[in-house]
């Protein structure tokens, strides 16, 4: 694993020795286990040629800005999907601290504004609501958690009360103070800025402050996975968690755990959220755990359980945003989106298998 | 406990069993190789049917307003002002990216990354 | 080809991608006979009759029925051609009643389309009373015990009218009781010119049950001899390739004062009832007993995993609540459990997670960072005093032998520090050479003053390994037994006393 150089030149020279029959076999096994890379590939070879625009600093920045704002949600459902579980809520969640955060910050002056008696937006104001989302977040995440745990009920049916539950309520929510379900904009300058400011452009385009936020909260995340006992448990019951009760692991306390952290993401991510899309609608956040899971099935992280590493999502995360960038330059409108979405899930989970089976 | 108990003294040989979610999956590599290709070819096929009318629409929703027509744009373009909708008893103000007439688009330098609704801003004759 | 031979398997050659399962393996089993395949783990004995039954392709070689060369694509057609097996592990419908799983997709119909219930239940009787089995054949699989389980499993392979059954170790869940009764259906069969293939560890049963005996070892064909020919020592020769002069080896522990004691200990959900017992410090403690007698549940009330009704475990005169295997361990316990790949071993982490994952607090800097560098020392420690065979610690547990998935098990624990070690079939599966080591691993903590509680169904070994024998039944504690002086028959009796 260490030397990559090394190693290709040891896979040619095995490749060199076989028979005709298992060549063609190495070549299918290659082919197939790469397929969504050679389609990435595809697609930004077609899009280069197409689009001379598309190999440029700038749409790297847009690139880079996509992934961060998708990352975050993808670290934490990830955690979901070692312990052999998911989490469908995810999307909903967003939308729920989306909305909170965007009401929260509206600007003081705005017609429209929900609730009048909030104080001033200051950078205080700003970083309390953003504890606040997050605690509303992790208590979403807490409540999946406590009921896989304590019941053993699937992650599936729990996740998919909650996301019905969330969505209840963010829907109360926008009928407040006479809101009748309307959008909630008008969000502060402050607001904006802290989220999505330019820390600096590239290539004409502006890089937003939260690129730096999903650094670090990747480098947090990478820390609590393998530096943790945390971590280490989480990976031990998604491994096996009979062998990690007898272990002396606490699967309880580590099952709620990370499903609580993984809600903490949601409500970051719900955070950033309003600030992207200008305005938080009811529907926000609506299908996110979909791009979330998707990213962390094709970076490796195997519905097996107990497997995945950080920079496999990231990977996930990169492959999924650089298709969906060269499809939407090349003009592939929404609605076409979600069928090929669709597809690299199913696509991914066959990989993922096919590389557990043959494996042997 | 039951099924736990012959533990097999052959685990190296034996086909690895799934696990996780997979634990009821049952089906063979060829099987697998198959849906990957299928799924492979979804999605070259769709993208192929997309390309032969590619682009965004941008619909105007002049909210009370003369209908403006919708118009197709490429990735990157810039919105070119369509014509102006008129309402009785009010004065456009403007395009706007969302319902609550907060944001307004920019059509100097606001560049179309995909379909979107615009609506039409009013505000009330004194 | 001679007259009476009925399978033959000729040059059966298997690879996969860096070993080679099976280089030229030969059987041959003729007309009733029995005749028992034997091999270390790994030996590909299981690889073998995989390639029978189509599970896997073979590479290279033929195989021959009744003189017509075959090459079954599945378990069903072997089954259609009168090729059966009674697997280890049993794939039944668990939720259907017993005569669904014996005509499973070969129900008896009226016309075609209803299900004969009347007919699939004379049928059923026919073969049960033929094979002198009782079992309703009404009842859910899910309520019957493991060895009946299996007697559906003989019957469904007999019904088919199979000219040769693979029985693959049939009698490792079964009571001696139950072995005699599939002993007396194997010679019915063999009497009826039915082929048997029979493989087991078991080297008494096979010397009793077979006619002839193929060995393999490292994927390759040995020998084949007469039964009679072969004493067991030339048997282990043959498997391991090399003399093993003595299959324990010599106690050289000395029992100190009393360490822990176990009081009444109750079942709340299992059948426990009143366990006591003592055990001291450098002492080997066996527990014997007949399948479902309660050892493990002993062993597991002991570590906090199975709820107690009532019992009190004191170490050292201090009592110890063990609520949860937390407790346990913090109070110097380990288990080590029976079930290695259900409950020891994490399948896809690396042999590093396996063996600091209950010591984690060992590593912790700070309060939260775990040191990288210590968890690699203590791993490497374990990987060298255990002389573990692996390439390296990153290597995934699941690729290793048994015998070596135990000694990181058996290292995991150790790394806690306990002071008593409950070791539940701790040579389970695992291959001859291994057993030494193991054996060896137990007295040295014997040795080191550690108190050792083991469970084992194998009589040999807790005759050999042991100090004293405390024998259970019907999950009470039947009797007491000093290892160095007492027989088989002494603790079989003890074992049936409350069954």
């Amino acid at each position: 694993m260490a030397n990559p150089v090394k190693n290709m030149q040891r896979t040619i020279a095995e490749y060199k020795q076989m028979s005709a029959k298992d060549q063609k076999r190495f070549l299918t096994d290659l082919v197939l286990n790469n397929a969504l890379y050679i389609l990435m590939a595809i697609f930004v070879i077609y899009t280069a040629v197409k689009q001379e625009n598309f190999l440029t600093l700038g749409s790297f920045a847009n690139l880079i800005t996509q992934v961060a704002a998708y990352l975050p949600l993808a670290l934490g459902i990830a955690g979901c999907i070692v312990l052999t579980g998911t989490d469908l809520s995810a999307g909903r969640a967003v939308g729920l601290t989306a909305a909170i955060a965007g009401v929260f910050l509206q600007k003081s002056d705005f017609a429209n504004k929900m609730f009048q008696n909030l104080p001033e937006v200051s950078t205080g104001w700003i970083i309390v609501t953003l504890f606040a989302v997050v605690a509303i977040g992790a208590v979403i995440g807490l409540v999946n958690g406590f009921f896989v745990a304590k019941f053993s009920l699937h992650p599936f049916i729990v996740t998919l009360s909650t996301q019905l539950i969330t969505y209840g309520i963010i829907l109360w929510f926008f009928a407040l103070n006479g809101n009748n379900g309307q959008p909630i904009s008008g969000l502060s300058r402050e607001y904006k800025d802290f989220v999505g400011g330019a820390m600096f452009r590239l290539g004409g385009v502006a890089v937003p402050r939260y690129v730096l936020y999903a650094v670090i909260l990747t480098a947090l995340m990478w820390f609590i996975w393998n530096k943790t006992t945390f971590g280490k448990n989480m990976f031990a019951v998604g491994s096996n968690a009979e062998a990690a009760k007898v272990s002396g692991v606490n699967v309880f306390m580590t099952t709620v755990l990370v499903h609580t952290l993984a809600g903490a993401m949601y409500g970051y991510a719900g955070f950033i959220e309003g600030v992207r899309a200008g305005s938080v609608a009811a529907s926000t956040g609506l299908n996110a755990e979909c791009d979330a899971i998707a990213a962390c099935v094709i970076g490796g992280v195997s519905f097996v359980g107990g497997t995945g590493k950080i920079s496999g999502i990231i990977l996930g995360v990169f492959v999924l945003r650089i298709i969906f960038v060269a499809l939407t330059m090349l003009g592939v409108d929404s609605s076409s989106l979600y069928i090929i979405k669709g597809a690299i899930i199913l696509c991914a989970c066959a990989l993922d298998m096919r590389k557990y089976l043959v494996k042997k | 406990m039951e099924e736990n108990r012959n533990i097999s003294e052959h685990q190296e040989e034996q086909v690895p069993k799934f696990r996780g979610l997979y634990r009821n999956v049952n089906i063979s590599v060829r099987s697998l190789d198959y849906i990957i290709a299928a799924c492979i070819a979804v999605i070259l096929v769709v993208v192929a049917l997309e390309l032969r009318n590619p682009g965004f629409t941008i619909m105007f929703d002049s909210r009370g307003g003369t209908d403006v027509e919708a118009v197709s744009l490429m990735y990157g373009e810039l919105l070119e002002e369509p014509e102006t909708p008129s309402r009785e008893g009010y004065v456009f103000t403007g395009w706007y990216t969302d319902s609550g007439c907060s944001d307004m688009w920019d059509m100097e330098s606001g560049t179309i990354q995909s379909d979107m609704t615009l609506y039409a801003g009013w505000q009330k004759l004194q | 080809m001679e007259q009476n031979t009925l399978l033959k398997m000729v040059g059966i050659t298997k690879t996969f991608p860096g070993v080679k399962a099976l280089d030229g393996v030969n059987l041959e089993v003729k007309h009733g006979t029995v005749h028992a395949l034997m091999g270390e783990n790994g030996a590909g004995k299981s690889t073998l009759m995989k390639c029978l039954f189509g599970m896997y392709a073979k590479d290279g070689g033929q195989i021959y029925l009744e003189g017509q060369e075959i090459n079954f694509k599945n378990s069903k057609e072997a089954l259609d051609n009168g090729v059966a097996m009674v697997h280890q592990e049993l794939n039944q419908a668990l939720k259907r009643s017993v005569m669904d799983n014996l005509w499973l997709g070969r129900y008896p119909t009226i016309g075609g389309i209803a299900v004969n219930e009347k007919k699939m239940y004379e049928d059923t009787m026919a073969v049960f009373k033929e094979l002198d089995i009782e079992v309703d054949p009404y009842r859910i699989m899910s309520t019957m015990p493991v060895s009946q389980r299996q007697m559906v499993e003989i019957a469904k392979a007999v019904s088919y009218n199979s000219k040769v059954i693979v029985f693959d170790e049939p009698t490792s869940s079964l009571t001696e009781e139950e072995v005699e009764h599939l002993f007396k259906i194997i010679n019915m069969l063999r009497d009826r010119g039915v082929g048997i293939i029979y493989i087991s560890h078991k080297m008494a049963e096979i010397k009793r049950i077979s006619d002839y005996i193929t060995v393999m070892r490292d994927g390759k064909w040995i020998a084949t001899e007469r039964s009679e020919d072969l004493e067991m020592q030339d048997i282990i020769r043959l498997m391991v390739g090399r003399e093993l002069t003595n299959q324990f080896p010599p106690k050289t522990n000395t029992p100190g004062e009393v360490y822990l004691k176990v009081e009444g200990i109750t079942g709340m959900y299992n059948q426990l009832k009143d366990v006591s017992f003592e055990a001291r410090r450098g002492e080997i403690v066996g527990l014997a007993g007949l399948d479902a007698s309660g050892r493990t549940e002993t062993l597991e009330s002991i570590f906090g995993i199975r709820t107690r009704k009532e019992g009190k475990i004191t170490l050292d005169g201090k009592e110890c609540l063990n609520r949860n295997a937390r407790e346990s361990i913090k109070n110097g316990f380990a288990l080590l459990t029976e079930a290695r790949r259900a409950t020891g071993i994490f399948g896809v982490l690396d042999i590093k997670a396996n063996t600091v994952i209950s010591s984690l607090k060992r590593h912790k800097r700070f309060g939260v960072y775990l040191s990288e560098k210590s968890q690699r020392e203590d791993t490497q420690y374990y990987i060298d005093a255990m002389r573990t065979k692996t390439p390296s610690q990153e290597t995934k547990i699941r690729t290793l032998s048994g015998g070596n998935q135990q000694k990181v098990i058996i290292g995991r624990w150790l790394l806690t520090e306990p002071e008593v070690l409950l070791l539940d079939e701790p040579t389970r599966g695992i291959d001859v050479g291994a057993k030494y080591e193991i054996y060896q691993l137990i007295l040295d903590l014997a040795n080191n003053g550690k108190t050792v509680l083991m469970v084992s169904s194998e009589m040999p070994e807790l005759l050999g390994v042991c100090d004293r024998i405390v024998v259970m039944s019907g999950g009470r504690v039947a009797g007491e037994v000093d290892a160095r002086n007492t027989t088989q028959e002494e603790i079989m009796t003890l074992a049936a006393k409350f069954a």
